[in-house]
């Protein structure tokens, strides 16, 4: 019996086909990555190709309008869609992997090593990692996708490093466990046998929140000129602030990238609070 | 005894937190990249003149030591309250502008932490008791949180200033000079005028985070074992609910640290759309104009003031929470 088949037989898929939370969140989630993925095929205009005609309203020529300097708003969100997305992919990527490594270690291990790392996790908590990450965006030689997604993921993973541990550390002295270990399991052989399978819907969990925060942290590091690339969601957004877009009423040059980004960040959010109830039926209602 | 054994613990680990943000902040620059060539780039001297203004500047900022001495002079600078020049603003010292600009940033900070926390935390207890407002309320917070600073700002700008110019569009930054210099009713009422959109904005997202953390925190309660006997007892919903929040307020309290930090963050990009001259001001201009002094001045101060809000949070935490004291619980 396949994976498929058994997920369809359970009691899980029952309640998660029924939870509407999750279905509209995931159609807007797909929704913004396929603009990201088909959009740039869908205009005839690239980020970089004068229109003509500067500041004009949303039209069936320009869906989005143009902006300032008469480039196509459009063209320039699904361009930075790709950008800002594939920033925040790689960034949770690494978080989450850090952050499942050294908790699963903290939480296995205990003693000096759990001291060390829990250590470390709280002086990451007691300084807002985006200061650090600024710095490091500001003198790094390239800020390319993957340089950013990096910076990002590096200073990000404390939150899923704490929640790990705290898990593993309750699971580590179930009897199981010390069965595992005199049956002469090496201690990675527990980690990825015993413990990993325990944690693994919690890990995807971890992926998606870290992806959310990702998505927020990348946007806001383009909006103070720190992005990937010349065209990202949040660089559109500060060019509008910069050459005056609120005062001259531009609002399609900012509305429709932030509406993009409130989207994303939102469906992401309550794709969470729908698979955490899925997993963890406490927290259903009704 | 336990409360002065548990503080001095906390001295402790900030101490170690401060110097390990302390010495990021001064060596990433300095592996980096090079300050220098950053100044000299905006001053935009031809070849010769280059040279010999790197060669000044490798001096007078003391580059050309060997990188140990260079992090003792930074230190003994630090101690002094030299934080080095500003370039953006033309050579006026970083710590006389982050000064002030710090208490600006308090002025703005400390109400609108306050007031999201508690108008975030009652929303949030409101919506996991009543089904009907949770509805309404569910999807606002989630937009709430979802949108960024920079964003919500903009937006309140323009509706407010551009679409129905409710609030002025410009603000001088004269505003803000009168309030220190002479603190007059009218001066206030002033400056409260341009104080206000900024404020707007940060209590507004941060409101969302409160409200839905405090919202799963209070169903969690409500749906436990001991609330479940409760109402078997025939306690009143009302009274079950005191107590769920009794037990649910104690994550958002040691979350305000937390929140302090991505609050400061936030106001970096508001403070700039609404010409508020607060740290973050100032941040993101050095950010945009090239300028490492300020920037570092203002990174340095920006960690100070999350540390010791963190360290107020802890010790707040220890006086209404035993547990912590005898350190049982964490």
């Amino acid at each position: 019996m396949g994976f498929l088949d058994r997920l369809r037989g359970s009691e899980t898929w029952r309640y998660l086909k029924k939870n509407k939370k999750f279905w509209v969140s995931l159609t807007i989630v797909l929704f913004v990555v396929g603009l990201g993925l088909f959009g740039p095929y869908m205009t005839k205009y690239t980020p970089k190709t004068p229109t003509g005609a500067p500041m004009q309203p949303p039209s069936p020529q320009h869906p989005f309008g143009t902006d300032y300097f008469g480039y196509d708003v459009f063209a320039e969100v699904v361009y930075g869609i790709r950008v800002s997305l594939s920033v925040g992919v790689v960034a949770a990527l690494i978080a989450t992997f850090i952050g499942v490594v050294l908790g699963m270690i903290a939480g296995l291990r205990g003693g000096l090593t759990d001291a060390v790392i829990d250590t470390v996790i709280n002086i990451m908590l007691s300084i807002p990692p985006i200061l650090i990450m600024i710095l490091l965006a500001i003198y790094m030689g390239r800020r390319g996708i993957w340089e950013m997604g990096l910076i990002i993921g590096i200073l990000s993973w404390q939150w899923t490093a704490r929640a790990v541990r705290s898990q593993v550390s309750a699971i580590r002295v179930s009897d199981y466990i010390a069965a595992s270990y005199f049956s002469g399991n090496s201690f990675l052989k527990v980690l990825a046998k015993d413990i990993f399978p325990n944690i693994a819907s919690y890990v995807f969990l971890s992926f998606v929140i870290q992806l959310s925060t990702a998505i927020m942290t990348v946007v806001t590091l383009e909006f103070f000129g720190l992005g990937a690339s010349e065209w990202s969601l949040g660089a559109i957004i500060q060019l509008a602030v910069l050459w005056g877009g609120i005062p001259l009423g531009l609002w399609w040059w900012f509305l429709f990238p932030g509406i993009i980004i409130v989207a994303l960040i939102a469906s992401l959010y309550i794709l969470v609070v729908s698979l955490e109830e899925v997993f963890n039926p406490r927290l259903r209602r009704e | 005894m336990g409360l002065f054994s548990y503080i001095a613990k906390r001295i402790g680990l900030y101490t170690i937190v401060f110097f390990t943000a302390l010495t990021i902040a001064w060596i990433i620059p300095r592996l980096l990249g090079n300050p220098i060539a950053i100044i000299i780039a905006r001053l935009g001297p031809g070849q010769a003149g280059a040279a010999v203004a790197a060669s000044y500047f490798m001096q007078a900022f003391g580059l050309n030591k060997p990188l140990y001495e260079q992090y003792i002079l930074f230190l003994m600078g630090l101690l002094h309250g030299d934080l080095g020049i500003s370039v953006w603003l033309l050579g006026r010292p970083v710590s006389e502008i982050v000064f002030k600009a710090l208490i600006f940033d308090l002025i703005l900070m400390v109400p609108a932490i306050i007031v999201s926390w508690l108008i975030g935390n009652t929303l949030g207890a409101l919506a996991a008791r009543y089904r009907k407002l949770d509805k309404i309320l569910l999807p606002i917070l989630y937009i709430l949180t979802a949108t960024p600073y920079f964003l919500l700002a903009m937006l309140l700008q323009w509706v407010l200033t551009v679409q129905y110019p409710v609030f002025p569009t410009v603000i001088k930054s004269t505003v803000f000079e009168q309030l220190l210099e002479n603190p007059s009713l009218n001066n206030i009422a002033q400056f409260l005028y341009a104080w206000f959109l900024p404020f707007l904005s940060l209590v507004l997202v941060s409101m969302g985070g409160w409200a839905s953390g405090m919202r799963s925190l209070m169903i969690y309660e409500l749906e436990s074992n001991y609330s479940r006997y409760l109402e078997v007892l025939g306690f009143s919903e009302r009274r079950i609910a005191g107590y769920a929040f009794r037990y649910a307020i104690h994550p958002q309290i040691t979350g305000l640290g937390i929140q302090l930090g991505t609050l400061i963050t936030g106001a970096i990009a508001v403070e700039y759309i609404f010409n508020y001259p607060g740290l973050g001001y100032f941040m993101f201009n050095a950010i945009i104009n090239n300028d490492p002094f300020l920037l570092q001045g203002c990174i340095l101060v920006m960690i100070l003031m999350v540390i010791a809000a963190n360290f107020i949070v802890d010790i707040i935490r220890a006086v209404i929470d035993p547990r912590i004291r005898i350190g049982v619980a964490r």
